[in-house]
């Protein structure tokens, strides 16, 4: 069996594509009468970035971020469960000494080829060392805005966390001790601003300017800087 | 005046909570840390630096239910840091003071003997004993013997564990002493400020002590900060009311603190600010900062 020149071409474009997109863009690829387009056009170059600062990658792609700043570090995972749901498991943690794991779900609020927003809700715990140490259920609502621009993505986080802190005091008496509960709550507003550099498909950094203004309003908080690390997207999984 | 040295360690943990909550976040979550810097001697001279302020007095203090132990022997050790510019109070226990009574009294006599011992420091509210309570008036019978003036926390405090009852703040319960101990100078140390409604509660009482005793000075140190006084209404009232009862001679300035970076310089500012539109002159303003603390205290204050 022979296969003309052009159907070869067509084949391994099409087995590209089955690679990066999935099954159902190589049966229509296949279906093509023409060339399909190119590698590059179906994963742009920022495919990384829009999915770690703007969030919800497609269906089966996992994407690893990797920060460290002052105060703020964090690794988190993102991984697209389809019909625009993303998979979130963070850890973040300020100086090593306050540590917040959570899970959440993210969902693709708009897309435009220009454009990613994405809303996360994440549910997790906290835990603060020290002569200020704390620990309690914590939740976040954040909204990730990236603006994709070849390898140029600034992108803006702004989000609300609460954090359910319990104070116990005991009060022991000659008759016996006695406890007592009561319950506050730490908010803490959340922004950031940054900007994204792709390098490849699949690799990118950013550095960008965090505010967390921790125990809002009666604190203080200094603002932080941070360099981040994005590995991804890898699909099939 | 008024800048406190200290031990991190020797801080009850409620008022180890309480300063680190003050602290701005990241740098409340390495709290001893960012304190032993600021209480330091090194930390302390830094910030009058930063203040331009050529001398200032350490205040040893014995609350160890409420603020914690700075020890005579360590105002001594600090003073040797630079002894041009830092002067010390010395003070002493007084939560066994029945059992330790004679004992304390002689500690203290020593530790004013030590150079650059100028006065004695009493907290009243943070070591919980009355003002008007005769037990302890020996104290203030060392202090007329030796010639040292004695500073007194007057007003509520913030901090953990200390009383509120007015017996303990309120300073018109000094007048006993006051009037017993002619020959000694009290210094009414923030004017009977309530900390913690942020508002003049013994102002008007240490304005008429000053007016009646000729033994009586007056320090509005730590009601003006940022946290204690946001507009600054009430430093420029005290400073106002000061001055219109005649009273600028006996004024003598103090910020309180190293509390957090800059602070230091911040009162200074907000004090000078506070005479300027009280209406002082630049005389006056000069024996509030500096002649008048050198004349009480019979200290030699430089130039820098």
């Amino acid at each position: 069996m022979s296969i003309a020149p052009y159907r070869t071409g067509a084949l391994v474009a099409a087995l590209l594509v089955l690679q990066v997109g999935g099954g159902a863009h190589a049966q229509s690829a296949l279906d093509a009468p023409t060339l399909p387009p190119a590698v590059s056009e179906v994963t742009p170059i920022h495919a990384v970035l829009a999915d770690m600062l703007g969030g919800t990658p497609q269906a089966r792609h996992l994407g690893i971020t990797v920060q460290g700043g002052w105060p703020w570090s964090l690794l988190r995972a993102n991984l697209g469960l389809g019909y625009r749901l993303t998979l979130i498991a963070d850890v973040e943690t300020a100086l090593g000494r306050r540590f917040r794991p959570t899970v959440g779900l993210g969902v693709r609020l708009a897309t435009h080829h220009r454009v990613r927003l994405s809303g996360e809700l994440l549910l997790g715990w906290l835990v603060q060392t020290g002569v200020t140490g704390r620990r309690g259920p914590t939740g976040e609502l954040r909204l990730r805005l990236a603006l994709l621009l070849g390898r140029a993505v600034p992108y803006l986080v702004l989000g609300t966390r609460h954090t359910l802190l319990a104070d116990r005091t005991v009060f022991e008496r000659a008759a016996g001790s006695e406890t007592s509960w009561s319950f506050r709550q730490e908010w803490t507003p959340w922004a950031t601003l940054g900007l994204g550099i792709a390098v490849t498909r699949n690799f990118g950094f950013d550095v960008g300017a965090d505010y967390g203004w921790v125990d809002a309003p009666q604190t203080i908080a200094l603002p932080g800087v941070h360099l981040g690390l994005h590995f991804g997207p890898r699909g099939g999984l | 005046m008024h800048l406190h040295p200290g031990d991190w360690d020797e801080i009850p943990p409620a008022t180890q909570s309480f300063l680190a909550s003050r602290l701005p976040f990241p740098i409340n979550l390495d709290a001893p840390s960012a304190a032993r810097d600021a209480i330091s001697v090194s930390g302390i001279v830094a910030e009058m630096d930063k203040a331009g302020l050529s001398g200032s007095v350490l205040f040893a203090v014995y609350a160890p239910r409420t603020v914690g132990i700075a020890t005579n022997e360590l105002v001594r050790d600090d003073l040797a840091h630079d002894p041009q510019r830092l002067f010390g109070l010395a003070s002493l226990r007084v939560d066994a003071w029945q059992t330790e009574r004679d004992n304390q009294l002689v500690r203290l006599r020593q530790a004013l003997a030590w150079p650059g011992m100028v006065g004695i420091k009493l907290a009243h509210a943070h070591q919980h004993f009355r003002m008007d309570d005769p037990d302890y008036f020996g104290i203030y019978q060392v202090a007329t013997e030796m010639g040292k003036p004695v500073y007194l926390h007057t007003g509520t405090s913030p901090f953990p564990g200390t009383s509120q009852e007015p017996a303990e703040t309120d300073p018109a319960y000094l007048e006993p002493a006051i009037a017993a101990f002619p020959g000694t100078r009290f210094i009414l140390g923030h004017l009977g400020y309530d900390f913690s409604n942020q508002r003049h509660a013994g102002l008007e009482t240490c304005i008429a002590l000053a007016g009646k005793y000729s033994n009586v000075y007056l320090e509005p140190s730590a009601l003006g900060s940022k946290g204690s006084d946001p507009t600054g209404e009430n430093l420029t009232t005290a400073m106002r009311r000061m001055r219109e009862a005649g009273l600028v001679d006996r004024i003598i300035y103090g910020s309180d603190g190293p509390q957090s970076p800059g602070f230091v310089k911040d009162y200074l500012q907000r004090t000078v600010r506070a005479m300027h539109l009280g209406g002082y002159t630049s005389e006056e303003a000069a024996a509030v900062l500096s002649g008048n603390f050198a004349r009480v205290f019979g200290a030699t204050v430089q130039t820098l």
